[in-house]
């Protein structure tokens, strides 16, 4: 998730321009973060990887540090290698014995990490759109948001657009626009979180 | 409120997006949060549900016409299309400009497009034009068929969406896609993704063939599909960048724990990798299709990749979702696709194919060795020449045993002629026989019934005799019970005299001898009976005896009245004796005392008087 915070504009400062790039930004961001992953990437097995990591409650611990201390890439470096060698000693990879991983740079784990925690966000968010629960704060009306959240559960696990709509028994079109509504939604609370809205 | 927004949002979908800004700033003047809202909603309302630029840019090529989005993916969505040069129907996958930096998206559509290229197969969607410009897409053959009532175009869908009919339906598939990996491999292209996703099925015909070469290796396309960034992983002081990628609920164990970049199809090494990491996805597909789930399938807190990379193995195949037992020759050539060591698994995809053709064609696959399982197929793949083959066994089975019978029959009448004639023989001298034992029967028949006559008058005697004897015993016990009675009331008789309890007691003993000589014999009886008779009479004589005792004696009472009559009257008498004799006393005494002799005179002449007085005083 993006820091509100640290990304909040002073929006006496910031004009229209520099605020529709911030929601540009995160329209890719949300859509980036919601789009079905079937074939992975290494890319996007450095981001499972980097996802667990935030999850083990590391990153909450590095977010009370100081920005020059917190040292991400070795933090990540050093879970991603007990990671790895978890897997070894699972399986019979002898030759990754002795290996060290050389990660992406500074800035584009800090990439990773906020893909991450805006994937856990959206997940959430999701969750509680299926339970029928919708934020106050977006003023725009969603038509049906329990159905929206139950076909973004869908999306989310990785199945098609044509798999969720087989599998819900309606049409095509329908499951294009509740994703739309949804994917809608969720960048329209994202800018709210973000203090851009 | 809702109302003004849903008519803002309709008026922003009919207007342009460069007048989205100016529509809402009028709309809602002092309410700039709002206007924001609506603004990114309707942005990505735009972006998602629309497409227009997309449509735009297609549109412009003249060549294209973009139909309905078909299906959407990470990085691409593939839709239906019109070309308007050749007039026909095909498939555009358009490849996201806005997630990837232009240039190596480009590579890899060309990577992509160049690998599906190399391949002709039947069973492999033909790519048919690329556009390597902003924004890149790839124009494929477009899975679809003419629907046989209306003749409507109907597209076809992706194994994952279309799921097979049944099991066979699936091994067919797997087969055909084995034999389109086969193909590439023979062109020098491996897949590395393959799943039911990747595999689109016509829907008509139902025939299953491979799409999206996207993680292909070619040898033409090397460089630019190895290009992807991937973890570095450094052995030593050699530098080796390896790389994961591929599908986590489907990929070999070997692609999970990442493979170097650089794997070149020609390097005999290099292949045997890729051909292992395909045979795997040709087994990974055949169990999500028979089974309903990938092989690798992520529980809470771990990913599918990370199952993968250890070393677990796909829970075993048993039935399929409805039920369906899973043939164990098709379960052992699953397992044997997705072993855990490439070694393991079959050495092509050809080599699988066959082995799925051959569970098909219900041939012998490389696990059916045993001569019994061999021809169990052979039946069960001829089953007209094994029904002929079954008839003409069983009849000619008939036939030999038709003609043993017949030899055995024939025996058989031989051997009964000459029992037949010893019979003859036996039949006259038996006939011999039995005449005389019919006489002797007769002759027996005849004393029968002489004896059954004596029999019958015996029986007839011995009836009367019964007949007599139940009436003398009958009689008997009549007598007895008369005997009884007479005992009673003779008994009686006694308690009434002295001399009826003597002739009592005399029949009493007289009847107790005769009762114990009743049982000797009844002759006995009869003389107890004339006993009787004559204790009845002496009975008689006794009573007549008591009646004249009683009239004696009544004779005696009334003489013993009359004499105490007489004595009451002589009583009386002497009474009036006596008073006679006081008074003549006292006469007497009168008569005395004047002459002065006195009494002694006066006694004399009382005794002298009258005798019968005299005693009558006494």
């Amino acid at each position: 998730m993006l820091e509100p915070s640290a990304q909040r504009p002073d929006e006496t400062r910031l004009g229209d321009d520099e605020i529709a790039q911030q929601l540009e930004r995160i329209i890719r961001r949300v859509k980036q973060s919601m789009n079905y992953r079937g074939s992975y990437s290494t890319r996007d097995i450095l981001g499972s990887l980097v996802a667990r990591w935030v999850h083990s409650g590391e990153w909450e611990r590095l977010k009370q540090l100081p920005e020059d201390q917190r040292h991400l890439g070795e933090s990540v470096r050093r879970f991603i290698l007990d990671r790895l060698d978890q897997l070894r000693r699972r399986g019979k990879r002898e030759d990754l014995a002795d290996v060290a991983v050389t990660l992406p740079d500074e800035h584009a784990l800090a990439e990773l990490i906020e893909l991450a925690e805006l994937r856990a966000w959206i997940a959430w968010q999701v969750r509680q759109l299926a339970a029928g629960v919708v934020d106050a704060r977006v003023r725009v009306p969603l038509a049906h948001p329990t159905e929206a959240g139950e076909i973004l559960t869908l999306h989310l696990a990785g199945k098609t657009q044509r798999e969720i709509a087989a599998a819900r028994g309606v049409s095509l079109g329908l499951v294009n626009k509740r994703l739309s509504e949804g994917t809608s939604y969720l960048a329209l609370l994202q800018g709210i979180e973000c203090g851009l809205l | 409120m809702n109302d003004a927004i849903a008519a803002a949002l309709a008026e922003l979908a009919a207007r342009s997006p460069d007048e989205w800004l100016e529509v809402l700033h009028a709309r809602f003047p002092e309410d700039p949060g709002l206007v924001r809202q609506l603004l990114l909603w309707q942005k990505v309302h735009h972006e998602q549900a629309a497409e227009p630029g997309l449509r735009d840019v297609l549109g412009a090529s003249t060549r294209y016409e973009l139909g309905v989005r078909l299906d959407a993916g990470a990085t691409a969505s593939v839709w239906r299309a019109y070309d308007r040069k050749l007039r026909r129907n095909v498939a555009i996958k358009v490849f996201d400009a806005g997630a990837s930096p232009s240039s190596p998206a480009i590579d890899e559509l060309l990577a992509e497009a160049r690998a599906a290229c190399e391949v002709a197969s039947d069973h492999v969607v033909r790519v048919l034009d690329v556009h390597d410009a902003e924004p890149p897409y790839l124009v494929m053959e477009l899975i679809a068929e003419h629907e046989p009532g209306n003749g409507t175009l109907q597209p076809g869908a992706s194994a994952a969406t279309c799921r097979p009919h049944d099991l066979w339906e699936a091994v067919r598939w797997t087969h055909d896609v084995a034999r389109g990996v086969h193909d590439a491999h023979l062109r020098n292209v491996f897949h590395r993704d393959l799943k039911p996703h990747n595999v689109l099925i016509t829907p008509i015909s139902r025939r299953a063939k491979i799409a999206d070469f996207g993680l292909a290796v070619s040898s033409s396309g090397q460089p630019a599909a190895n290009a992807r960034s991937g973890m570095l992983v450094e052995v030593g002081d050699d530098r080796t960048t390896m790389r994961i990628a591929g599908t986590p609920g489907y990929m070999a164990p070997e692609q999970a724990r990442g493979l170097p970049l650089a794997l070149d199809p020609r390097d005999a090494g290099d292949r045997g990798t890729l051909t292992g990491i395909d045979v795997w996805g040709l087994g990974a597909i055949a169990y999500d299709l028979l089974s309903g789930h990938p092989p690798w399938q992520a529980p809470d807190g771990i990913e599918a990749w990370e199952i993968a990379a250890g070393d677990a193995r796909p829970i075993p195949l048993d039935r399929t979702p409805r039920g369906e037992r899973i043939p164990q020759r098709l379960g052992k050539i699953i397992d044997r696709a997705l072993a855990h060591a490439p070694t393991d698994r079959y050495a092509s995809a050809g080599e699988l194919a066959d082995e799925l053709h051959a569970v098909l064609a219900r041939r012998p696959t490389s696990f059916d060795r045993s001569l019994v399982m061999r021809l169990a197929l052979w039946s069960k793949r001829n089953p007209q020449l094994t029904v002929t083959a079954v008839v003409a066994v069983i009849l000619a089975g008939m036939s030999l045993a038709a003609y043993a019978a017949v030899l055995h029959l024939r025996d058989q009448r031989a051997g009964l002629a000459e029992e037949m004639r010893a019979a003859e023989a036996d039949k006259d001298r038996f006939a011999e026989k039995a005449r005389a034992a019919r006489r002797e029967l007769e002759d027996t028949e005849a004393s029968l019934h002489t004896q059954a006559a004596s029999l019958r008058a015996l029986e007839h005697s011995l009836t009367e005799a019964e007949d007599d004897y139940r009436a003398i015993v009958q009689a008997k016990e009549q007598a007895l019970r008369n005997a009884n009675v007479a005992t009673r009331a003779l008994a009686a008789a006694s308690d009434d005299r002295d001399m009826a309890e003597k002739a009592r007691d005399l029949y009493e003993s007289f009847w107790t001898r005769a009762r114990k000589d009743a049982q000797d014999a009844a002759r006995e009886r009869d003389a107890a009976l004339r006993e009787r008779d004559a204790a009845r009479a002496a009975n008689e004589q006794a009573i007549k005896e008591r009646d004249e005792a009683r009239a004696a004696r009544a004779q005696a009472e009334h003489d013993r009245d009359l004499a105490r009559t007489e004595r009451d009257r002589n009583a009386l008498a002497r009474r009036q004796a006596e008073a006679d004799v006081a008074r003549l006393i006292g006469e007497l005494s009168a008569a005395v005392g004047a002459d002065g002799s006195g009494r002694p005179a006066a006694t004399d002449r009382v005794e002298s008087a009258d005798p019968a007085m005299k005693g009558a005083v006494h």
